[in-house]
């Protein structure tokens, strides 16, 4: 028995000299930083090396990904016009790979109802935008508590469009790093192209040591605490029946924002824009919701603020959910920016965005400047599907 | 002593004064080739007994520090260490005796300052309590609260090394296998710590092994998963006298301390009666273990695993009626009743599966179904006869009698089986987690009869098994203030035995470090079954002796060998109790 204790105490060590070597030839890994031109667009293109410990989980293995430093300020990101995004709201939606229910069809001329709202609101929260590939990052929720306490979860993400590929639309995982008794905690989404199906969830609890499979009945549930529902992060639209209601301009300091919650920047990035209202009834009785309503850029599809009533008629939470167009490289990119959910009843608030020190321990945004030029962003590096599959969620923590 | 208490409570203290300044609760570590992250907790357990507050059955202060290493993606380095002092073992004012598990052990054998085998004496001593003590050597080492010590310090150390079709995992880790909650059925890779019974989280409840873990991956759906245990590890038993002991364990602390055959108090001498007092200690012919899981999908909504396991029977204490040298006889043998903890090899043969119903017959949504079988080829029970005459069956065997002679080892299939369910549902303007599950599990071949005379099979707690038993889980969870405060109660009912327990808590999250549980466990059933103890009564050790060695006059009057079979759960009613978990993680 002694002997077989040091034949694996051997094994340890003789590894653990092996990948002392292999650690000590790291891979000099690259991001490109955005030259601009004095017409405030990318002129150029500028090499620099970065810390190994600066590239995410999966796609440091991943030797030809190459990063993408963010705009020096960023009102660079957020100038991207409908066209530019190839999207248009007075045709029909017709590029996303999702399967809708017999009787949900979009509309196959004139402009987008409704559904497509939803679905493309669905389909750009999923990163199903062609041609991109995958995405890796982090993002942090603040939940504020109404004396002003805040609590910090910050998470890795995972998402990869798969376009129909498989039966699936793309799959998502988030994988909690912060605070420190929700580290390993992951949570794995496949989002299936028939909507009548639900989406695959699997739950990873450190605690258990397993991977356990949990019904898309949570998607009413609270995501991490947050005043969000999981459904809001991942919207199942085939349990919804959506409707345009009516027509708006938004306006920050008049009803429904009436100068809620959220960061001057994107609230003037909200200001008077014309928006299309649409009512969402959940087909699911037994959901704790009454109704979703939610305002969408007419032109762009841009979802830009929702308000959640319970089953009796009364408002009883705002979201104000930013996706902004940040990265330099293929600004079609939805990137997350930071959202604002206020529950009214409690007084509690998230507030949702990219983390100013990364999990290394860097520096990598300055919220109060808007500068995003010592942030990278990993689009379409191509790492392993392992990463959005239950193999990671064993693997990629103890 | 108290010198080496107050040091480790300072050092706690100060630990926590000094990572509670943000900057040095750092995760990363910078400048290290690769990513180095180091974190852990400092926690503290406190059990309070309900009938009698004044028993404090834990305080159980363990301190967690991890570090998981990457220097390249393929690589990992893991290690947690995890010291812990449990002071409730060290209290002398702590327990009182009448709940103890056996009523009255002696506190220098369970505390743990426990000491190493020393012989006190041919004559014996008197035990605080007023039972007779032999000798002061501790039990075996899974009784051993320095055992314990010295083993959980070092809690995982393991290296990993993945490529996209293997998974290779070598050292001192966790396996988790199966779909179910609260019971283990295939989840017994890894031995179990009962020093606090079934209270315990999964995680904490498992002893983690020396093993070398390889999966390969076909794809992502399908793996296969191989397991070697260079050497089997027995579970943790709480220690004879401590609240959570198994009958069993206090029976053989009873037999190995005191002498329970009353020879020597009936004149006999000490020899005899340490020979027939013994217990053997004995490592399994063949150590290893090994394990092979093929895990699998059936689209998107079903998994299902397929098990094998070659492992011992980690519940390791047996009983045996041997040929021996009789030294009080002279030359000649006899058969003496003994204890040996030389565990059996075991196989175990199972599966699992999992499926998620978005609807059934349109009457229900979003249902996740769980599902385990797991079947125990040839497993050892004890096996006890009915309706045994203690009065005047029970003695020495060369009068063709046997002390403890109702029990016999016997071997029996046994399967086991697990199907839950889980749901959420809106209720309150909350969302509720609920999970039920039935255990089933059948004793194949139960023996009606034995060598003539009816009987039937108690497990290793010496509890009553019966051939058909099912166990009923509920639990459910729900959270306020967007988890800051959390509600769980899980319900555990044997409704074959009609015991079970039921453990209710709140937690709340004081910060993003702090952490708060307080709750209440509490167990019912019978506690007190009819069936007399062996080793107990008003018996005397062989017919016609004039009350010449006779085991103790009424077992409820006397304040040692009280030991009787409860069931299950329901031997565990005396530690109803309320509880607190504070912790802070870094």
């Amino acid at each position: 028995m002694v002997r077989k204790k040091y034949l694996l105490a051997l094994i340890l060590v003789v590894s653990f000299t092996v990948s002392a070597f292999l650690a000590s030839d790291v891979f000099a890994w690259k991001a490109i930083r955005p030259v601009m031109g004095p017409d405030g667009k990318v002129a150029s293109w500028k090499d620099e090396q970065i810390p190994d410990d600066r590239v995410p989980i999966g796609v440091n293995e991943v030797k030809s990904a190459v990063g993408v430093f963010g705009y020096p300020e960023e009102k660079f990101g957020l100038n991207v016009t409908p066209a530019m995004a190839n999207v248009d709201t007075t045709k029909p939606l017709t590029y996303l790979s999702v399967k809708v229910t017999p009787g949900d069809e979009l509309p196959t001329s004139g402009p987008w109802n409704g559904r497509c709202y939803m679905q493309f609101q669905t389909s750009f929260l999923g990163m199903e935008i062609q041609p991109q590939k995958d995405y890796a990052g982090d993002f942090q929720f603040d939940l504020i508590d109404k004396e002003g306490r805040i609590r910090t979860r910050k998470v890795y993400q995972f998402r990869k469009g798969f376009y129909g590929e498989g039966g699936l639309r793309y799959r998502n995982m988030v994988y909690f790093y912060e605070p420190p008794d929700l580290r390993g905690m992951s949570i794995l989404v496949w989002k299936p192209v028939d909507e009548q199906k639900a989406d695959d969830n699997w739950i990873y609890l450190p605690a258990l040591r397993r991977v356990r499979r949990i019904a898309m009945s949570q998607k009413m549930d609270a995501f991490g605490g947050t005043d969000m529902t999981n459904d809001q992060i991942d919207r199942a639209t085939g349990m919804w029946d959506a409707n345009i209601v009516g027509e708006t301009t938004l306006y920050v300091d008049k009803p429904p924002i009436n100068n809620c919650f959220g960061s001057e920047p994107h609230r003037a990035h909200i200001d008077g824009k014309h928006c299309v209202i649409v009512e969402m009834i959940p087909r699911n009785k037994d959901w704790p919701v009454g109704k979703n309503i939610i305002y969408y850029n007419k032109a762009g599809g841009e979802w830009y603020y929702e308000e959640t009533y319970d089953k009796g008629g009364k408002l009883v939470k705002i979201l104000l959910p930013f996706m902004a167009h940040m990265y330099p490289k293929q600004p079609i990119y939805w990137t997350y920016g930071d959202w604002y959910a206020h529950d009214l009843r409690t007084d509690h608030k998230t507030m949702m965005y990219l983390p100013e020190i990364d999990k290394a321990g860097y520096k990598v945004l300055d919220y109060k400047k808007r500068d995003w030029s010592n942030y990278v962003f990993w689009y379409d590096v191509g790492y392993s599907d392992d990463y959005v599959s239950q193999k990671f969620m064993m693997t990629g923590t103890r | 002593m108290m010198r080496k208490k107050g040091l480790i409570i300072l050092f706690s203290f100060a630990l926590v004064l000094m990572l509670s300044i943000p900057g040095w609760a750092a995760y990363q570590v910078p400048g290290v080739c690769g990513s180095l992250e180091i974190g852990g907790y400092i926690r503290n357990q406190t059990d309070i007994r309900a009938a009698s507050p004044q028993d404090i059955m834990r305080c159980d202060t363990s301190a967690a520090i991890r570090f998981d290493y990457k220097p390249t993606p393929v690589f990992q380095f893991y290690l947690e260490l995890r010291p812990f002092v449990d002071a409730a073992f060290d209290m002398t004012g702590g327990l009182r005796d009448e709940n103890r598990g056996v009523m009255g052990i002696d506190h220098e054998d369970y505390a743990w300052r426990a000491k190493a085998p020393s012989n006190i004496g041919s004559a014996g001593t008197q035990t605080e309590v007023g039972g007779w003590v032999r000798q002061h050597d501790v039990l075996s080492t899974n009784m051993n609260t320095s055992y314990w010590l010295k083993t959980t310090f070092l809690r995982e150390a393991w290296m990993q090394f993945m490529s996209k079709k293997w998974r290779v995992r070598a050292g001192k880790q966790i396996v988790t296998w199966g779909e179910t909650d609260g019971l283990k059925l295939l989840d017994i890779i890894n031995a179990t710590d009962y020093r606090h019974f079934i209270i315990d989280d999964m995680e904490d409840s498992k002893i983690p092994e020396w093993m070398m873990n390889i999966t390969y991956y076909f794809n992502q759906d399908f793996n296969l998963q191989f397991l070697w245990i260079p050497k089997y590890v027995e579970n943790f038993q709480a220690p004879a006298g401590s609240a959570w002991a198994f009958n069993g364990v206090n029976l053989i602390y009873l037999y190995d301390h005191f002498d329970a055959l009353n020879i020597v108090s009936g004149g006999g001498p000490l020899p005899a009666a340490r020979e027939a007092c013994h217990i053997d200690y004995g490592d399994p012919s063949n150590e290893n273990e090994f394990g092979v899981r093929f895990k699998g999908a059936i689209g998107t909504s079903t998994d299902f695993t397929l098990n094998y396991f070659y492992t011992h029977q980690k519940n390791n204490v047996m009983i045996r009626n041997q040929w021996r040298y009789d030294p009080w006889l002279g030359p000649g043998g006899t058969d003496v009743f003994q204890f040996y903890t030389k565990p059996a090899t075991q196989r175990i043969y199972g599966g699992s599966f999992n499926h998620v119903f978005d609807n059934i017959l349109g009457l229900m949504n979003d249902l996740v179904m769980r599902a385990e079988v797991a079947y125990y080829y040839q497993t050892e029970f004890f096996g006890t006869y009915n309706n045994f005459d203690y009065t005047t069956e029970i003695g020495p065997a060369y009068v063709g009698l046997s002390p403890g002679g109702d029990l016999f080892i016997t071997k029996r299939d046994l399967l086991r089986t697990c199907i839950g369910f889980d749901k959420n549902v809106y209720w309150l303007g909350l969302n509720w987690l609920m999970s039920a599950q039935m255990f089933y599990e059948r004793i194949l071949g139960y023996p009606d009869s034995h060598k003539g005379r009816d009987c039937y099979i108690s497990n290793v707690g010496l509890t009553e098994a019966k051939q058909d038993e099912f166990t009923w889980t509920f639990y459910v969870n729900t959270d306020i203030m967007n988890e800051r405060v959390k509600f769980d109660n899980l319900f555990v009912w044997n409704s074959t035995k009609q015991d079970g327990w039921n453990r209710f808590k709140v937690g709340f999250d004081i910060s993003d470090h702090w952490s708060l549980w307080v709750g209440n466990n509490f167990f019912w059933g019978e506690d007190r079954a009819t069936e007399i103890n062996p080793f107990v009564g008003n018996a005397p050790w062989w017919p016609g002796s004039g009350g010449f060695a006779r085991g103790p006059a009424n077992p409820d009057t006397v304040s040692i060998g009280n030991i009787r079979r409860g069931d299950a759960l329901g031997e565990f009613s005396r530690n109803t109790s309320f509880f607190m978990d504070l912790k802070y993680l870094f």
